[in-house]
């Protein structure tokens, strides 16, 4: 199952062929989140997933994570994730059995999730739930920076000893970026981070993902529905519909990472500028 | 094993922080409140047995008992058979002392009178020096060559050389029964074996208990006794039959003389005499368990129509309280761990569910099943625990109320202890955690096998 790389010299972290992801109730066919999907994500990539709702964005997210597994089963395609120089077949890991055991592992040493709705521990502390990202971790994988650093990092430091219900919504998507660099993520699943905040928090939030890709070296998968993120921060673009990949681009953002990378200067450029003068660069190539 | 700690620390530090879980407390008042009155219970149960000990004790019966089981002549129904004789086995009797002193030693082992006997078994009591006169008990059984039992035994453990000859009447004590018979191989149930008499038995010695031990072996006695009276009865009655039916009446009429053949020497036993009819039963029990002795009553007022007087006649009220107290607190704690189970299984449910959102955070930060079931397991046990130790504390602080009104009630006064039993205690809160674990396994389980995405898309 878990193989040295002989899948050809592209630095790819996930390669899927023919994926699909069937929810059924009982005998019957309920839905199809994600049809025969095939998509190569390279490491390092900024992949922003658009679509309309219930296009499928993010039951592919799901798959990427681990979260959940592809029904049917792939047998035609394939399912792999690199990492560490090492490809892992889950397909071969579920016809093993093993597959929610391996997702589990893989869930806690690769992937780190940002939600639209944050889904942190409201009764712990901000650093608490930081350090509960790399909590599950095999210690290899728990080589990221301390929880400290990464609220200092985000602008959270005083916040640290603060319970996360007691927080702003954008200070709350920042801790749960924060919690998925924690444990050094090889990539980032993102959710519509942005689906409740405010413009300046968005433009926060996404930066601190620019950071985590920029920085991190962290492969980010954002899905969202506003149709100017991918411009903002993706460096490549996929279009879904009916749980099937309609289109797929490059885009050179016009904010890059390397200008993002503090985060304080975007915000202020935001609260000086606004955000349609900060959109307003912002074109697709 | 820090790695356990580190794991227990994180798992209680993970919900407790949370500030209002009223489930929880809930459940820690139930157990509690549950702890304190199965405890207040046993050690009503427990001090109540303590002065019904004090008072047989008074009386003199301790640890030893006078059966005396005759038959009902009031009811004025006839043996259905000729009665019974105990010649042949008062014969095996003496035949059995006579070798177990040559080949023990007579210094070494003292036979006390026979005490009970009957020819399908016989029970002789013998004093063993190491327990200072104290009665060691060794169960005797009579078997028949003739009948399948008896064959198998002639075949499969006698090896030809056991089974007795008509004509050359023998009784054979292998060199090897000595040695189990000795200290230290008075195992109860353990058989070793015997040759009795000269045509019609050969015999399984069955060590039936070392009475006064703190082995627990006293509760194999009284039911075999009970059982051997019965198959003695059956067994007699068949063979008198049998032989009546020969015509052969001669063997229980006259004399006979037997040999005795064992480690090569050779001596004379007393002739076997004829049947006579016994209509008493009588033996001496060493006993600790009078609830084995009531039934061993209540087994042979059934079956064989005996009255049997024991020294707790003098006892039965205190008895049938004690009895009933026991009853009543076997029946309330039955109740008490069905319907707190029960309590326990909903509220952990209701508890775990309310944490659905939270699982599937862990999920997927990477946590695996039974990791989510670990951490509430621990807290589980945690409740358990602490709302244990709080019922016993509870029970603890009503005892001494208890003993004042336990006086109150008796009308005397009694030298009575109130308390919860060492062992009932930790029984109890052994329970009541298994109960809280077992209950929040179960849930925990089944909620974090769900699928943390369709939570989380919520």
């Amino acid at each position: 199952m878990e193989s040295p790389d002989v899948h050809g010299p592209e630095d790819w972290i996930y390669k899927l062929d023919n994926v699909s992801k069937e929810f059924w109730s009982g005998k019957r066919l309920v839905a199809k989140g994600c049809d025969q999907v095939c998509l190569r994500i390279v490491r390092g990539e900024f992949l922003a997933v658009t679509g309309e709702s219930g296009s499928g964005k993010s039951t592919l997210l799901s798959l990427l994570g681990f979260l959940a597994a592809p029904r049917p089963c792939p047998q035609e395609g394939q399912f792999l994730f690199r990492v560490n120089g090492t490809t892992h077949d889950l397909r071969a890991a579920l016809e093993e059995g093993i597959g929610s055991a391996r997702m589990s592992r893989w869930r806690a040493d690769h992937v780190g999730f940002v939600f639209q709705s944050y889904h942190l521990m409201n009764h712990l502390t901000a650093q608490a739930n930081v350090e509960l990202g790399a909590r599950f971790a095999s210690p290899d994988s728990r080589r990221g920076n301390t929880a400290d650093a990464l609220l200092a990092m985000l602008g959270m430091a005083n916040f640290a000893r603060k319970r996360t219900r007691d927080l702003s919504g954008g200070q709350k998507q920042r801790i749960s970026v924060a919690r998925a660099l924690s444990k050094h993520p090889a990539i980032i699943l993102a959710d519509e981070p942005t689906g409740n905040l405010d413009i300046a928090n968005k433009c926060l939030v996404l930066a601190s993902l620019l950071i985590a890709n920029a920085v991190y070296g962290a492969t980010v998968v954002l899905v969202t529905h506003e149709i100017e993120h991918p411009a903002l921060v993706a460096s490549r673009s996929i279009l879904m519909r009916d749980g099937r990949i309609v289109d797929d681009r490059q885009i050179t953002p016009h904010v890059t990472a390397q200008e993002s990378i503090d985060i304080r200067v975007l915000a202020d450029r935001i609260a000086r500028e606004g955000y349609p003068a900060v959109y307003a660069e912002l074109k697709f190539e | 094993m820090n790695k356990a700690l580190h794991f227990v620390h994180y798992a209680l530090y993970l919900d407790l922080m949370r500030r209002s879980s009223l489930a929880l407390v809930l459940a820690s008042a139930a157990i509690a409140v549950s702890v304190a009155v199965c405890g207040i219970l046993f050690a009503a149960a427990s001090a109540f047995e303590a002065y019904c000990e004090d008072r047989i004790a008074r009386s003199g019966a301790v640890n030893s008992m006078e059966v005396a089981a005759r038959r009902d002549k009031e009811l004025g129904t006839p043996w259905a058979a000729p009665p019974i004789g105990t010649d042949n086995a008062q014969q095996a009797i003496s035949r059995l002392v006579a070798i177990l002193r040559r080949d023990l030693g007579p210094e070494a082992v003292v036979c006390a009178e026979p005490a009970w006997l009957s020819p399908g078994w016989v029970y002789v009591f013998l004093a063993h020096p190491d327990k200072g006169g104290v009665g060691v008990a060794v169960g005797v059984a009579l078997t028949s060559p003739t009948d399948p039992e008896g064959r198998r035994v002639a075949d499969s453990r006698l090896a030809g050389g056991w089974v007795t000859d008509s004509k050359r009447p023998q009784i054979v004590l292998p060199r090897k029964t000595a040695n189990r018979l000795w200290q230290g191989v008075l195992f109860a149930g353990e058989p070793c074996w015997l040759g009795i008499t000269d045509d019609s038995v050969c015999a399984e010695a069955r060590v039936a208990g070392i009475f006064d031990s703190t082995k627990g072996d006293y509760c194999f006695a009284t039911a075999p006794i009970v059982e051997a009276i019965q198959a003695a009865l059956s067994a007699l009655d068949e063979a008198i039959d049998d032989t009546q039916a020969e015509g052969d009446v001669h063997a229980q009429s006259e004399p006979r003389k037997a040999t005795l053949v064992s480690n090569g020497s050779q001596e004379e036993l007393p002739g076997v005499s004829g049947a006579s009819r016994f209509a008493t039963i009588r033996c001496q029990i060493y006993f600790r368990d009078r609830g084995t002795v009531l039934k061993a009553r209540r087994l042979a007022e059934d079956r064989l129509k005996f009255w049997v007087r024991t020294p707790f006649d003098d006892f039965d009220s205190e008895l049938q309280l004690l009895a009933a107290a026991r009853t009543a607190a076997w029946a309330a704690l039955s109740i008490m761990l069905v319907t707190v189970f029960g309590a326990l299984l909903c509220t952990f449910l209701s508890w775990v569910s309310r944490r659905k959102y939270e699982i599937a955070i862990l999920k997927a930060q990477g946590s695996g099943n039974w990791w989510v079931a670990g951490a509430y397991v621990v807290q589980s046990a945690f409740v358990g625990t602490g709302a244990g130790l709080a019922g016993l504390w509870l029970a603890r602080l009503l005892c001494p109320r208890l003993a004042a009104w336990i006086a109150a009630h008796l009308g005397q006064a009694v030298p009575l202890s109130v308390s919860v039993p060492t062992a009932a205690a930790a029984s109890l809160l052994a329970a009541f955690v298994g109960m809280c674990v077992v209950a929040a396994l179960i849930p925990a389980l089944a909620i974090a096998r769900q699928d943390p995405w369709e939570v989380l898309r919520r």
